[in-house]
């Protein structure tokens, strides 16, 4: 099963951060302290929401989890006046069809480890079966994570974070 | 060559974005620092000409730094916070004469030499604010002043930067140039000589001016222009008087995604009067959600006021819980639904913290007691430092502490005697014992569940009776040493909509036939105090 072990994590952190730079991307390596777990990626973009065609500032972090040993996406969303998108304007814009039934499982508000602030998140309870679909053991796990939950919220990374530049 | 068709320049005007931690920064400061002072405070925004999208000002904590710290892909834009202490100074303040007053400024760092040492100064934000720190809103009005030069007549159509002859010269040229110095410049362009260099604002040079590009970071997404080049013209025309009248070329710089230059827009544009820079108006004023001239306003309690957080958390987990388990459970109801304890003991702490847990909020308890130093291990709202203190009463304290675990409950207790069958009342107690029963009866009636939860038998006989009179809810719960009782009173109130089940091996029987803990007991209601 993939899991990922903090080493790991921050070594893989740093090679996505160097490919982002090399592309011209605005990827951050956000470092609270050493402890493990304190340190993750961010990025931040704007989108235009469905129906009122507002603007949003979307962030992103990419979350060590010392439980499952896995990457987790916490993101939080705001509009233009500061105010924060809460649960349910937050599935009303990333998904709206999907139903709610389902949605609770897998994007819910969850407590951010490091910055302890509610913030949206995917649950990590399936993410290593996910990442461990492929076979293979990826080159690097968090370019594999980022493009598999990224999407759903909007996050896309371009092709080129998959070349081999070896 | 494309269409000569002279019309005017129009300019995409500043849209402000506020990042919430501008607002906790603002707070922080205000209780803090500034507490009653509201004297003005010099703040920075940014902008960014990479992806950008509509033609945004940012403002974030870093507003507030004593120096500009603008994310990379940023510029940083200057700016002055005006935080009123109330919203009537807010709302009074002359509008006018603050726009013209930082407008005035604007000139002045034109003239004196400031622009031409910084240029992001050109960049030029106000901020009108009002921070209600209690209900945590916030009354903001952000103002981009400009001078209101006369117009500036576009020659054609805008071109863009890949459509230019040598055009790799050009952005070859740019980008040698690091990334602070972007923001305003000059790019001198001489095909004939096939030389492309940049040069900074105060490397102007008249002689060479006819092959001058004036770039600038152009955060707009559209069409038109930011509205920052507006003080752009306008700096440059205050500097050197003679490009009136002149036909003057523009380059707003705008990277994509790969950080490429391609369809960064060149406009051609001359003014044919000059500004009288003395008597000139200025402009400015965002217009707000609705398109009109007036103030903002976000109320940030669900991100800042920590009860709100709190209420917010709480009500998901019980969301959560309610998809889960129980989809058809009514949340609403049970937030709504007053509940009334007879007894803050063992029971009382117990229904009282399981009530708090499923979301009730309005929660009222009703005791004679003290807190004894026995209470704290079995009676979960007290503690050892209650009965130390030699004078807690048990209903008050424990409505008091259920706020303390939930701020959103609306608890209250009330010290009073429940009066009770088989127990005499002697003449000294006899008005107390009325106000009291007028109490019980006035809270039963206030309340849509009653709990029973006392420590004797006869101490539930009038409160059965006052539940059963008025129709409420009755939950009675007892506890023996190796036993336990809990049960719901018989009711005569008609429920709509109630389906009688049947449940097989069970006899179900409907509220309306259901007794109380009276009709089911075998023993009339005594005094127990002389059988311990």
């Amino acid at each position: 099963m993939t899991t990922l072990t903090w080493p790991e994590f921050l070594s893989q952190a740093k090679q996505l951060l160097e490919i982002s730079t090399r592309l011209g991307d605005n990827w951050i390596l956000y470092e609270k302290d050493d402890q493990e777990g304190n340190s993750f990626l961010k990025y931040t973009h704007k989108l235009r929401c469905g129906d009122s065609d507002d603007l949003i500032n979307v962030e992103y972090h990419i979350v060590y989890s010392i439980s499952y040993q896995v990457p987790v996406l916490y993101f939080q969303a705001h509009r233009s006046d500061g105010s924060l998108l809460d649960l349910e304007d937050t599935w009303k814009t990333f998904m709206p069809e999907t139903p709610r039934s389902e949605l609770y499982q897998m994007l819910t508000q969850m407590e951010h480890p490091a910055l302890f602030r509610p913030f949206m998140a995917f649950h990590p309870c399936r993410t290593t079966e996910i990442l461990s679909q492929f076979g293979k053991p990826s080159r690097n796990v968090l370019i594999t994570f980022i493009s598999l939950y990224g999407p759903y919220v909007q996050l896309n990374l371009v092709n080129a974070y998959g070349l081999d530049t070896h | 060559m494309s269409e000569c068709n002279e019309q005017i320049l129009q300019f995409a005007p500043f849209e402000s974005f506020v990042s919430p931690t501008f607002w906790h920064k603002l707070a922080e400061l205000k209780l803090d620092y500034d507490r009653l002072s509201d004297a003005e405070r010099s703040v920075f925004g940014h902008y960014t000409n990479r992806k950008a999208s509509g033609c945004l000002l940012e403002v974030d904590y870093s507003a507030y730094n004593s120096a500009a710290q603008p994310p990379k892909f940023s510029h940083a834009a200057v700016g002055t916070i005006y935080n009123k202490n109330t919203i009537e100074e807010f709302k009074a303040l002359d509008k006018t004469a603050l726009l013209a007053a930082e407008g005035k400024r604007l000139l002045a760092d034109m003239k004196n030499g400031r622009v031409l040492n910084d240029a992001s100064l050109l960049a030029r934000f106000t901020v009108l604010s009002f921070a209600d720190l209690k209900s945590h809103s916030y009354y903001y009005w952000f103002a981009f002043p400009c001078p209101l030069t006369p117009t500036l007549r576009l020659h054609c159509d805008p071109l863009r930067l890949k459509g230019l002859p040598e055009s790799s010269r050009y952005i070859d040229a740019i980008c040698a140039l690091p990334a602070e110095s972007q923001n305003f410049f000059i790019l001198y362009a001489n095909e004939e000589q096939m030389l492309w260099e940049t040069r900074s604002l105060s490397g102007f040079n008249e002689q060479e001016a006819e092959h001058y590009y004036y770039c600038f970071a152009d955060p707009s997404e559209y069409e038109n222009p930011a509205w920052l080049m507006r003080n752009y013209v306008a700096f440059l025309l205050q500097q050197c008087p003679k490009l009136v009248g002149q036909t003057l070329k523009f380059m707003g710089l705008r990277y994509d995604q790969q950080m490429q230059l391609d369809n960064s827009l060149i406009w051609q544009v001359s003014q044919a009067e000059p500004c009288d820079y003395e008597q000139v108006q200025f402009v400015g004023w965002e217009l707000n959600r609705n398109g009109k001239m007036g103030p903002r306003m976000v109320n940030m309690r669900d991100s800042m006021d920590p009860a709100k957080l709190a209420e917010n958390v709480i009500n998901l987990n019980l969301k959560l819980m309610k998809w889960r388990l129980v989809p058809d459970l009514n949340l609403e109801i049970l937030a709504a639904t007053k509940c009334l304890l007879f007894g803050a003991g063992t029971l009382g702490c117990a229904v009282a913290r399981n009530l708090l847990s499923w979301g009730f909020k309005h929660i009222t308890l009703l005791d004679n007691g003290k807190v004894g130093y026995s209470n704290p291990v079995r009676q979960s709202l007290y503690t050892h430092a209650d009965a130390v203190a030699g004078n807690r009463m048990k209903a008050t304290t424990a409505a008091s502490r259920l706020l303390e675990i939930n701020p959103s409950t609306v608890s209250k207790g009330f010290v009073l005697e429940i009066p009770m069958l088989g127990h005499t009342i002697g003449e000294s107690l006899r008005s107390q014992t009325e106000e009291h029963l007028k109490l019980i009866e006035q809270q039963v009636q206030a309340h849509d569940v009653i709990f029973l939860l006392t420590d004797s038998r006869e101490s539930r006989w009038l409160p059965t009776l006052l539940g059963a009179a008025h129709e409420k809810i009755v939950i009675n719960a007892a506890l023996g040493f190796d036993s336990y009782l809990v049960m719901r009173h018989g009711s005569n109130r008609e429920m709509v909509g109630d389906v009688i089940q049947e449940i097989d091996g069970l006899k179900c029987i409907s509220g309306q036939q259901l007794g109380c803990y009276f009709c089911n007991d075998v023993t009339a209601p005594g005094n127990v105090s002389n059988q311990l």
